[in-house]
Formats: structure tokens, C-alpha cells, sequence
């Protein structure tokens, strides 16, 4: 009994410490949702032989897990690529010198808003900020209109805005409205009861089971609302939307810097934007602005305004802000 | 001196596994302002308000079942292995509703209704173990003269206190470290405050500095527990006849519903839900995860067994402090420190594979490992293995009295152990190796993404591993006692 059970056990322990693969590969480390991303890789290995291994991030740790493990692996880097399902994350971590230069392919087809001036990141399928009005609530015409009419705040809800795309979102208002107006706008709305909660995903199914009216939200939440759902997508005017466009970059030092620019070509596509549309994971094609998801047909979407660049400057103090506003 | 030295390489695997992925990152001094005692203090007061009903709910249920039999008391086990956050994806529904205020106390509450659930299988564990283990004779010599009510407060209470303190302070522990079910709920932990540091400075030091509160609110609980872990175990029967009053029968109903619920609420889900719903990959990582977690059991037990043999002797309080110090500490904070050892030169080259993900669960589980082990030694009766040396060697003496004597709390250790890894989630995130994830990982990704027929089923599949592990150790152990 003891010695089939101590084989078998250290058959595991082989087997586990073994794996690492062979053949071309290229590791990934992406905060693009698991249930997106898989079935693009897949397709990415079907056409190019290259093995992707991915590394995913949870909602969960709110941006902790992947950034900060790119961080700690900084001196021996893993990862080859960092596929962001935003920018602000993407920035920070080119600022802290993880992120290396690299020349793909359809960079020069992407719009200068939608790549690093440096080289380092390139915008990858795009969403957006929208309002999610439950069925037969009116939206408002602005947050600035919404924070001005205190009876509808108690029905009105957003994610607790110190992390992911509502601080960064903050940070946009911040470097549109300025800083004092965007706290005035926060304090209406605590000061209205407005519901904080924990995740995009969160308010959405609050308006959908009707406990809210009235929701901010990313648009791939917003759309991926369970059908038959009874709640409209609304699109935020000009100087208060948010274009929130996936990166992606290499990481400095990747072990497999060849596959690594292989798969940003990839990603780089216009087809596998219209892939990323296809599947949920962008509402926007930054390749093509008309192009959008059919639950963002018919809306008037503002161009968006204010420079990333503008954005990323405004956050941290957007971030502090915040965290002295919802710290409880 | 020999004893010295057989101390220190018995906590070797604590150091080497615990305690330098710890350390590993640094730590820098934090102070504290008023919002941030505030969220201290909340946190502390619900984690202590779940560990008391949980322990008086788990209380009740126990002595509903005290005299029924083992085998009823087992059903208690069955959401056992279901992470906490599995048992708020089954409550949202009817929690979420207009009767139940959504801020202030209303977050907390809904949440702490959560935790008592998720909590409850091992709370009755702990408490029903020693009610089982308690000198029924004495409630049945009370009961010829006094009520079962004033048996109950003056003789069996005082016996099993420190048994429900145990529980009450196991519990706590965990609330206090949970960060997933109140942020469910939109109720801010105190662990939000360490991840949104940690989210925007990328600071691991200054996380460590943030965790310190944590630490300190849970030494008193640690120090109870690990009190009681030293005391001297109990060895009795149950009473012929323990009264049935109504609230112990609502107690062991709602200890059904604990488990009745979500597993219904999953198989629901899973019967609508199509197999196409799942992505690529969902075998391998139900592979990896079950290998993991059978590795990690199998290491946890070998490496914490001598150092839980040399607790049992030991009656110096430090050791057993340091021993079980790393369960109050945030795993995020285990998953970085780990990278830190293990991503650099010099070390053998373990780092992205899926060996870093046993790493992981034996940084955050083996503290368990070593705290259920030594109470196992503590009930071995030492003289019998000094009449067993007198005639056998030592491999001998090992082999057929000490083994047999610890394999049932071995079981239980590693049935601890692997339940506990199947379901870890915030330092698995930050070692996964590329291409390597695990069921964990999936399962909440699904759970955002709102996928909720694959959560139903890739949950179903953890309970299901967990009980094919949890469930036999149980009876074996079970089995044993009665032959003891």
C-alpha cells in the first residue's frame, strides 16, 4: 500500500515539475477577461503554431495580481507580452521601466491616440463608459444633470471608484472638469445615497434585477446584461465618455521576444479587433470608430476628448482623492 | 542540546516553506489615520460578530446531534469544501432585496449571514469533536437530580468552553482574512485597504506594513487557539440520553440549509448550463488543480508532522506562536514574497512551473498542517510507545504503534490541507505558471464574467474532488477512534 502510494505521489511531483512544454511558445500575461482571451489564443495558435501560455488575472484582486507579479519578476521576467484590457495599468508600468519597445507590424495603422509615442504600448480593441438605465427609467442627459437631481441618486449606483476602469474614469473627469469639480460631483452623489459597489458587473445586475435605475458602467458589462434583461444602454455626451482602449506591449526583457512581437502582430489585427468585438471583449473598433458592437448600435458616442497621456497625469491624484472620499 | 537541535530541524520546512516567502519582501512601517482605524475597528467587530453566532449556531447544532450518531453529523460536512465566496454566489438572490437596507450595517450584515454559513462545517467540526470527546456520564449523573437546562450551563458548558473559544477564535480568524464575500456585498474589509495599497503603490513592504493591524487583532485569537490546541485532549463518551429542546432542532435544520442551498443552487445552474459554455483548457486546469492539491497534502503532513511532535512536548508558548503566526497573514503577501525567493538565480529552477503553485499552498496551508498534527500527537498516548520500545526497534516501534496511532489525524490534516488548496485563490494568482492556472482561477473569472451555468459546474467539480478526499478520511478517522 505505502510504496504504490509513495510512487504514485512522486509521479505527480515529476510530472508537475516537468511541465514547461517544448516547440515555439510565447507567455502572456493578460487582464483580458479569461473567458475572451482563451478562445483568441486558441485561434492565435491555430494560425501561427506558436503556443500561447497565459497568465490571467481575477476581478477580484483588482489589478494587484498581474501588475505587481510583472513587477516582482522585473530583474527575470517571464512574460513576453502584457495584454491590458485598459491603458492606465499599461502606462504605470512603462513608467516603472517593465515594458520594452517594439515595432509590430499595423502600428502605423493605428491612430496616434491609440499607441505610445515611445513605441512601448499599442491600443487593442476599445470600450467605452456608458449609463445603463433600467426599462422605462430616463436617462440622464450628463452626470453633471444626474448629480443635480438628488431624488434619482439613491437609485443610481457605480463600482467603488479606487480601482480599474471607474478610478480611471474619475481620472478622466478630473483632467476634464478639474479637480474640484469632480469631488463636488462625488460628494452630490454620497450625499444623495447614491450606491457604491463592489465591480462593474455589480451595479449592472442591480439595475437589471431593478434594484437601481440607473448605473456607470463599461460597456462589455453593460452588454453581456442576460437576454431579455429590461435595461437600455445610454452613451455619456462629449467631455464626461471615457474611450477605454485595451494595450498591449512587450515586457522588457522577454524570454521569447520573437514569438512575443509575433503575437502583438497578432492582436494588432483589424480582423482580430473585429474578433474581439465578436466575442464580447471590446465594443469598439480602434481601427475603425463606426465599427461597433450591435448593443452600441444607434447610440451617439462623443469622440473622446481628453489625451490618455492627460488622463494617466490626473490619476494619481484622482486615485488619492478617491481613497480619502470611500475609505469608511 | 539534542533536543535543541531536533527542534530546529523540525521547524526547518516552517522556515523554509512559510516563513522566508514571508520575509522575503521587506516591510516598512505604516501609520494609521482615523478612516483607517475606522475600517480597522468594523472589520474587527464583524469578524468577531460572525465567529460568535457561527460558534452558538454550530453550539446548538452539536448538541442536537450529540447522541445521534456520526453518520448524521458527517452531512454537516458536505459545503465544507465550497470557498466562502461559492456560499454568497447562492445567497445573493434573496439577500439583495428591498427588506435588507444596501449601506451601512446592511452590507455587513448580509455578508456576515454569508461567512456564518461558509464557516459553519468547521466550526461544528470542532465543537461536535469535543462535545463527542466530553464525559457523558457526568450529564447523566446531573440529570437524575436537575434539569437537562441547568445540566447543560453547570456541567457541560464549563467542559466544552474551551472547545466553543476554539471555534469562535478558528472563525474569527478566518472573517478577519476574508476579503472576496464582503466585497460582494459592497462592504469594505479591512483587507480592501492592504490591496488597494498594494494596487496602486506596488509596494509589497508597505503591504506588509498595512497587514500588521491584522496580525496583531488576530494574536488573541491565535493565543486561544493555540491554548487550546496545547490543552490536554478529553476522552470520554456520549451521555445515554441528551434532551432535544427546539432550538437545538432549528439549529441542526439550519446546518441543512447551509449545505442545501448552495448545493442546489448549483446543480440548478449546472443542469441549464450547455458543456459548449466551457473555454479551452477547463480539464487541464482541473488536473493541475487536484494534482496540487494531493501534492501539497502529502508534503504538508510529512513536513509537519516532526514539528508538530515536538509541540506536543513542548511547553514554552513561542513555538506554537510562530508556528501558526503566517494564517493571519494575507496571501497576496505569501504569493509575492515566494516570487522573490524562488524568481532569481542561484535557486533551483522551480519558478514557472507548476511546482510554484504547491509552493504557494504549503507558504499559506502548512500552518494548519502543523496546528492539526500537533493535537493528534497530543492525544497519543506516549506510554504506549515506551512499552513498545522495550521489545521492538525503533523502525518497528514507528511502523506499527506510532502509525497506525497518527495515520487517522494524518488524514485529517491532509484532508485539511487539500480542501483548503483546492480552493486558493490570492497568492495561486500571483505564482499560476504561464499556461498553468487552476480551477480556482477559472471559477472566479467565470463567476465576473457572469457565466454562471460553467461556475455551477466547475464548483460542483470542487465539492465533488473535496468530498472523495474529505469524506473518507472522515470515516476512516471515525472508524479508528471507535476502535481506540
Amino acid at each position: 500500500m505505502r510504496a504504490p502510494m509513495s510512487a504514485g505521489i512522486a509521479g505527480v511531483a515529476l510530472s508537475l515539475l516537468a511541465c514547461g512544454g517544448g516547440g515555439r511558445t510565447v507567455v502572456v500575461y493578460t487582464s483580458v477577461d479569461q473567458v475572451f482571451a482563451e478562445p483568441l489564443l486558441a485561434e492565435f495558435e491555430k494560425q501561427t503554431g506558436i503556443r500561447p501560455r497565459a497568465v490571467f488575472d481575477v476581478e477580484a484582486n483588482k489589478t494587484v495580481g498581474l501588475a505587481n507579479r510583472l513587477i516582482a519578476e522585473r530583474n527575470r521576467p517571464q512574460a513576453d507580452v502584457f495584454w491590458n484590457n485598459e491603458f492606465l495599468q499599461t502606462m504605470r508600468l512603462k513608467a516603472s521601466g517593465v515594458l520594452a519597445a517594439s515595432k509590430p507590424e499595423g502600428a502605423g495603422a493605428l491612430d496616434a491616440r491609440w499607441k505610445d509615442p515611445d513605441g512601448v504600448w499599442y491600443g487593442c480593441g476599445a470600450r467605452i463608459r456608458v449609463l445603463l438605465a433600467r426599462e422605462g427609467a430616463p436617462a440622464p442627459s450628463s452626470l453633471r444633470a444626474l448629480s443635480e437631481q438628488p431624488q434619482r441618486l439613491k437609485s443610481f449606483g457605480m463600482a467603488l471608484p479606487l480601482f480599474g476602469t471607474t478610478v480611471t474614469h474619475m481620472a478622466a473627469l478630473w483632467s476634464r472638469w478639474g479637480g474640484a469639480e469632480t469631488l463636488d460631483w462625488i460628494d452630490r452623489l454620497q450625499a444623495g445615497g447614491a450606491r457604491i459597489a463592489d465591480g462593474n458587473a455589480t451595479v449592472r445586475d442591480l439595475v437589471v434585477q431593478g434594484q437601481l435605475d440607473l448605473a456607470l458602467t463599461d460597456s462589455d458589462d453593460a452588454c453581456t446584461m442576460p437576454a431579455g434583461a429590461k435595461a437600455t444602454i445610454h452613451a455619456l455626451p462629449a467631455g464626461e465618455a471615457l474611450f477605454i482602449p485595451g494595450t498591449v506591449a512587450m515586457v522588457a526583457g522577454a524570454p521569447h521576444a520573437e514569438q512575443g512581437l509575433a503575437l502583438i502582430n497578432w492582436l494588432l489585427r483589424p480582423e482580430t479587433g473585429e474578433r474581439l468585438i465578436e466575442l464580447g471583449a471590446s465594443q469598439i473598433s480602434l481601427h475603425d470608430p463606426a465599427r461597433r458592437a450591435s448593443c452600441l448600435e444607434g447610440l451617439m458616442i462623443a469622440p473622446p476628448e481628453a489625451s490618455l497621456a492627460a488622463i494617466e497625469a490626473a490619476a494619481d491624484a484622482a486615485r488619492e482623492a478617491m481613497q480619502a472620499r470611500f475609505r469608511r | 542540546m539534542k533536543r535543541r537541535l531536533g527542534a530546529a530541524l523540525a521547524t526547518l520546512p516552517l522556515v523554509a516553506f512559510v516563513y522566508a516567502p514571508l520575509a522575503a519582501p521587506g516591510f516598512a512601517w505604516v501609520a494609521l489615520d482615523a478612516p483607517r482605524w475606522q475600517a480597522l475597528l468594523i472589520t474587527v467587530a464583524w469578524a468577531a460578530g460572525v465567529a460568535v453566532a457561527t460558534t452558538a449556531l454550530a453550539a446548538a447544532a452539536a448538541l442536537a446531534l450529540w447522541t445521534r450518531g456520526r453518520a448524521i453529523a458527517i452531512l454537516a460536512f458536505l459545503a465544507a469544501p465550497l470557498p466562502a465566496y461559492l456560499h454568497a454566489l447562492a445567497w445573493l438572490p434573496w439577500l439583495r432585496g428591498p427588506w435588507l437596507a444596501p449601506r451601512g450595517a446592511g452590507p455587513w450584515l448580509m455578508a456576515g449571514w454569508v461567512m456564518v454559513f461558509a464557516c459553519l462545517p468547521l466550526a461544528f467540526a470542532v465543537v461536535w469533536l469535543r462535545l463527542r470527546a466530553l464525559d457523558g456520564r457526568l450529564a447523566d449523573a446531573g440529570m437524575v437530580h436537575q434539569s437537562p437546562n441547568r445540566v447543560l450551563a453547570k456541567v457541560v458548558l464549563p467542559l466544552w468552553m474551551p472547545a466553543l473559544a476554539a471555534a469562535a477564535c478558528l472563525v474569527f480568524l478566518l472573517s478577519l482574512t476574508e476579503y472576496a464575500v464582503p466585497s460582494l456585498f459592497a462592504a469594505d474589509p479591512w483587507t480592501l485597504e492592504i490591496f488597494t495599497d498594494f494596487s496602486a503603490r506596488h509596494d509589497a513592504a508597505r503591504a506588509w506594513g498595512l497587514s500588521l493591524p491584522l496580525v496583531a487583532c488576530a494574536l488573541p485569537a491565535l493565543a486561544a487557539l493555540l491554548a487550546y490546541a496545547r490543552s490536554a485532549p478529553a476522552q470520554g463518551r456520549p451521555p445515554a440520553d441528551a434532551p432535544l429542546r427546539w432550538w437545538m432542532t432549528a439549529a441542526a435544520a439550519l446546518l441543512v440549509l447551509q449545505w442545501g442551498v448552495p448545493l442546489a443552487m448549483l446543480t440548478q445552474r449546472a443542469a441549464a448550463a450547455p458543456l459548449s459554455s466551457f473555454g479551452p483548457n477547463v480539464g487541464r486546469d482541473v488536473l493541475t488543480s487536484y494534482s496540487v492539491a494531493t501534492l501539497a497534502a502529502a508534503i504538508a503532513v510529512a513536513a509537519a508532522a516532526p514539528l508538530a511532535w515536538w509541540l506536543a512536548r513542548e511547553t514554552a508558548v513561542w513555538p506554537w506562536v510562530l508556528a501558526v503566526l503566517p494564517l493571519a497573514v494575507p496571501a497576496p503577501l505569501a504569493g509575492v514574497g515566494l516570487v522573490t525567493v524562488w524568481n532569481r538565480d542561484g535557486v533551483p529552477p522551480l519558478y514557472g512551473t507548476a511546482a510554484m503553485l504547491v509552493l504557494a499552498a504549503l507558504a499559506r496551508f502548512l500552518p494548519a498542517a502543523v496546528l492539526v498534527l500537533a493535537a493528534v500527537w497530543k492525544r497519543v498516548d506516549r506510554r504506549l510507545l515506551d512499552a513498545a520500545r522495550v521489545h521492538g526497534s525503533t523502525r518497528a516501534v514507528l511502523l506499527r504503534v506510532a502509525f497506525p496511532l497518527f495515520a487517522p489525524g494524518a488524514a485529517a490534516a491532509a484532508a485539511v490541507v487539500f480542501i483548503l488548496s483546492l480552493g486558493e485563490l490570492g497568492a495561486t494568482l500571483v505564482v499560476a505558471p504561464p499556461g498553468g492556472g487552476t480551477l480556482s482561477i477559472r471559477l472566479y473569472n467565470y463567476l465576473h464574467y457572469g457565466a454562471a451555468g460553467p461556475v455551477a459546474w466547475l464548483a460542483l467539480m470542487m465539492t465533488v474532488g473535496s468530498l472523495a478526499v474529505g469524506w473518507p478520511a472522515l470515516a476512516w478517522m471515525a472508524r479508528r477512534g471507535r476502535n481506540a
